[in-house]
């Protein structure tokens, strides 16, 4: 999602919001791929998909935008280009908090703990930007959908 | 000829008494060098630990991340002089992290900060030599190095709620605030970029 905004978005703020995002995820992956090769864990585990959370989420982390929602940002530009992004984003966001917050809820590991603790910490702030955001290209002119 | 066969038993034993001593020798060296490699290897982690440790003299502050200016041109009143956190510049306006030898923003160093990097920040008339420490130091990763005009320490080591005042470069205090604090566990974005933004390092 980010890739595509950062391509097709005519907005420097925007730009820069989806390459820190990107960025930063990119690291954070890195960094939890680390803990499991070090722990000698394989990357993907035997059970469901998302079965750790404990209650049934059909396999799909909370948030994720659909293969459609994807194909369909990458037709739109402009502002319309910029709010999909700004609205996919968001409940992309919204999803990490809860997983994040979970994961607290499980581990005794300092480190994990940690970096859960700063996800959920700067998720919210950045939801909280990204709504200011979304309200000021959202005008009399281009009401929400 | 028993003294022909003595004398071939004589030099086949010498021979073989030159092959043990080779070999003992070949052994020696080996063992040495396991020794000498494991003791490295123990120099090497103990100065890590030695590093591993919060240094003394270090003040805290409380300041939450992602606040963010509207745009690089609002400047922010900071109460710390360098500035150790608090609102910022936003995304993607991050100072990119290695040795600059002119000021940097406050604004965009801050956000670096928010991305884990640790901030050297030097009075301008700081020895050169102990510049030059500074700037190997700029080598690391995530190490951010600028000249200071307003603080009072000749050296200030800054990271994100922590700051540590150094009366140079060779403080041993230096190492162990950035083996600390460097992408430590106050930092609000573990793992964000200090590339990609704003600035060329010299």
């Amino acid at each position: 999602m980010a890739l595509v905004a950062l391509e097709r978005t005519a907005d420097p703020a925007i730009a820069g919001l989806a390459k820190d995002i990107m960025l930063t995820q990119q690291n954070q992956i890195g960094q939890m791929f680390g803990w499991l090769d070090v722990w000698g864990l394989p990357l993907t585990g035997s059970a469901r998909q998302m079965a750790w959370m404990g209650h049934s989420r059909n396999g799909r982390m909370p948030g994720m935008a659909s293969p459609e929602e994807l194909a369909k940002l990458t037709r739109l530009s402009g502002p319309d280009l910029d709010r999909e992004f700004l609205r996919l984003m968001i409940r992309h966001h919204e999803g990490g908090v809860p997983m994040a917050e979970a994961i607290l809820q499980r581990s005794d590991s300092s480190m994990v703990r940690e970096l859960a603790g700063a996800i959920v910490a700067s998720q919210q702030a950045e939801v909280a930007a990204m709504q200011q955001m979304f309200a000021a290209k959202t005008t009399a002119a281009a009401p929400l959908p | 000829m028993v003294r022909q066969q003595r004398e071939e038993r004589r030099k086949a034993f010498e021979r073989q008494q030159r092959q043990w001593l080779i070999t003992r020798i070949a052994f020696g060296i080996l063992g040495l060098l396991v020794v000498a490699g494991v003791a490295y290897g123990l120099f090497r982690w103990n100065e890590d630990q030695q590093n591993n440790v919060r240094p003394e003299g270090v003040r805290d502050f409380a300041y939450a991340g992602s606040d963010h200016t509207a745009s690089l041109a609002e400047t922010v009143a900071y109460e710390e002089s360098p500035p150790v956190g608090g609102r910022h510049a936003a995304a993607p306006y991050w100072q990119n992290c290695g040795y600059y030898d002119a000021p940097i923003q406050n604004e965009s160093a801050v956000h670096s900060l928010e991305h884990g990097a640790v901030w050297l920040t030097y009075r301008p008339d700081l020895p050169q030599d102990q510049i030059d420490v500074l700037r190997e130091k700029a080598e690391q990763t995530y190490v951010l190095v600028s000249p200071y005009g307003d603080q009072e320490a000749p050296v200030v080591a800054s990271s994100w709620n922590h700051q540590l005042e150094l009366d140079g470069s060779d403080d041993e205090r230096l190492d162990q605030f950035i083996r600390t604090f460097r992408q430590g566990p106050d930092t609000p974005e573990p793992g964000a970029a200090c590339q990609n933004g704003v600035g060329t390092p010299v």
